[in-house]
């Protein structure tokens, strides 16, 4: 556990290292959730009430949005796959810990050196916010409390295991880093990120029932607002999909080491 | 004068032949990130339809007025993508990697030559897809068209691709200030999703700023509402005025800046 721990660290002092960049991306990362609330209390402007939500409710949803977005998101997958193409990885492949644990072990701790500068902002957006507008309350029994950690947990495999996948992809196409533009809209579209499960249509309601991204956004908030409570079908279906997802990208890279070559 | 924009134009078509040949060397890839950038138009599309749909209308303006501004935003998304992302990118990285020394060295205007020499054709689908929906918009919407709205729609989008520009120009210019900051060239693109919407979205404060003080909000709608027919001609003024004074200021600052460059000779 010591020499993870050591990685992690090592990452977490790597992105000290370019802290100027975390804090623009925490702004701009900000400052979308800022627009995205505009457009919404436009929607609202002169209603109480659009298809069950208030407007505090709605701006307390996109606000929890922006603090699971900040836990969960992994964008690695584009200067990752260079790396691959260029046959730069060679020096991860000499150490004793797999490739794909690397990665994760560097993610986490340059996720860690991020969440130090978003989640307080984020907070403090919270409060100004809350100061104008009635957010609605937030529920923080330990139930609630442990099924959003655990969906946390979740919704940053998932997000970790598809920019992987497409890191992996990288080992047999030029253009595998596009594949995060997939990654994006399909999360976008089928994970409450943008939408909100009540303002959907029919068929993507259906879409969205269906597939497990909505772990990743529009349960928690739910968990987190009361309106739902995680069953054991859930359990079983998130451990299923998260089991699917491992040995797939096991079954990748063992492909992918074969495939890899580099000189020099 | 007449002889060096003859030279000026000779070049920046000779940059676009360059590329296009680059385009036939790469065709898969041109194909995969056209089908991309497409993806994200049709995103774009369907988001705004889910908010619309949710009360017929979008700070005071319908669906029909919507899509014509969703219509104008495509079109001016896909010159930030094609054009302006590729030199941006190009022009910090000279920066950071001493490689400007080659740029300044030549026998042309430097802020042209760093502004045109790339681009990349992927997003020419994403500006027909605009245009098309426009004109679809427009007839099925039985909105009446003029010739001088069309010729202000032009002359408005034509501004707003200049003030993105010249936005963007300022914002790369940064990087001489700064010891390194790899993700400068997002600054400009991160902000798309404010020209994405009508202005009357921005109350208050967020009006004030984004409208007079950093006129983003004005960069699709302005155009938007000429062909509407809303348009106001303080709001036009304004906005032509502003973006002529920030150009100004874009190659005032370049000029400024370039001094603090230092470089090894490449």
């Amino acid at each position: 556990m010591r020499r993870y721990f050591a990685l992690i660290q090592l990452w977490f002092i790597k992105a000290l290292e370019y802290r100027a960049e975390l804090v623009v991306w925490a702004i701009l990362t900000l400052l979308n959730t800022v627009i995205l609330l505009a457009i919404w209390i436009s929607v609202f402007r002169g209603q109480t009430s659009v298809n069950g939500y208030q407007v505090g409710q709605i701006m307390q949803y996109f606000l929890l949005v922006t603090v699971i977005n900040g836990v969960t998101a992994s964008h690695f997958e584009g200067w990752r796959s260079q790396e691959v193409r260029e046959g730069k990885i060679d020096h991860y492949l000499t150490k004793p810990i797999s490739y794909p644990l690397q990665v994760l072990l560097a993610d986490i701790g340059n996720r860690l050196f991020y969440l130090t500068l978003i989640l307080p902002i984020t907070f403090l957006v919270y409060y100004v916010f809350s100061l104008s507008f009635n957010l609605g309350t937030v529920a923080f029994t330990p139930l609630v409390i442990a099924q959003f950690i655990f969906l946390l947990g979740v919704g940053y495999l998932i997000e970790f295991s598809c920019a992987m996948i497409a890191v992996l992809l990288s080992f047999w196409f030029e253009g595998a880093e596009g594949l995060e533009h997939f990654k994006w809209i399909t999360i976008s579209l089928f994970s409450g990120f943008m939408i909100p499960l009540e303002f959907m249509p029919g068929w993507l309601r259906s879409a969205v029932d269906i597939l497990p991204l909505k772990y990743m956004y529009a349960i928690p908030i739910q968990v987190i607002q009361q309106r739902v409570t995680l069953r054991i079908t859930d359990f079983m279906y998130i451990f299923f999909f998260l089991a699917v997802i491992f040995f797939f990208q096991r079954w990748l890279w063992q492909k992918a080491t074969a495939k890899y070559t580099s000189s020099g | 004068m007449w002889k060096s924009l003859k030279k000026y134009w000779f070049i920046f078509w000779k940059f676009r032949a360059i590329r296009f040949m680059m385009l036939l060397e790469y065709r898969g890839n041109f194909w995969f990130w056209a089908f991309v950038s497409l993806m994200w138009t049709v995103f774009n599309f369907f988001f705004f339809d889910l908010i619309i749909g949710a009360r017929n209308e979008l700070a005071g303006w319908n669906k029909t007025e919507m899509y014509v501004l969703i219509s104008t935003f495509t079109m001016l998304d896909a010159f930030t993508w094609s054009f302006f992302y590729h030199n941006m990118r190009d022009y910090i990285a000279s920066i950071f990697n001493g490689q400007l020394t080659i740029t300044l060295t030549r026998p042309i205007n430097s802020q042209f030559l760093l502004s045109v020499q790339n681009n990349s054709y992927t997003n020419v689908v994403r500006f027909f897809v605009g245009l098309g929906i426009l004109i679809v918009t427009l007839r099925n919407g039985q909105i009446p068209l003029t010739l001088a709205g069309v010729i202000g729609f032009a002359l408005f989008f034509f501004i707003s691709l200049l003030f993105v520009y010249t936005l963007w120009f300022i914002v790369a210019t940064c990087s001489f200030w700064v010891d390194r900051l790899d993700n400068i060239n997002e600054l400009v693109p991160s902000t798309r999703r404010v020209w994405q919407v009508p202005k009357e979205v921005f109350t208050g404060f967020a009006s004030t700023f984004f409208s007079v003080l950093l006129p983003l909000s004005l960069i699709a709608s302005l155009p938007s509402e000429i062909l509407l027919g809303r348009a106001s001609f303080q709001w036009l003024a304004y906005y032509a005025v502003f973006t002529a004074v920030l150009f100004w200021l874009a190659h005032l600052f370049f000029t400024f800046s370039i001094r603090k460059y230092s470089g090894v000779a490449n």
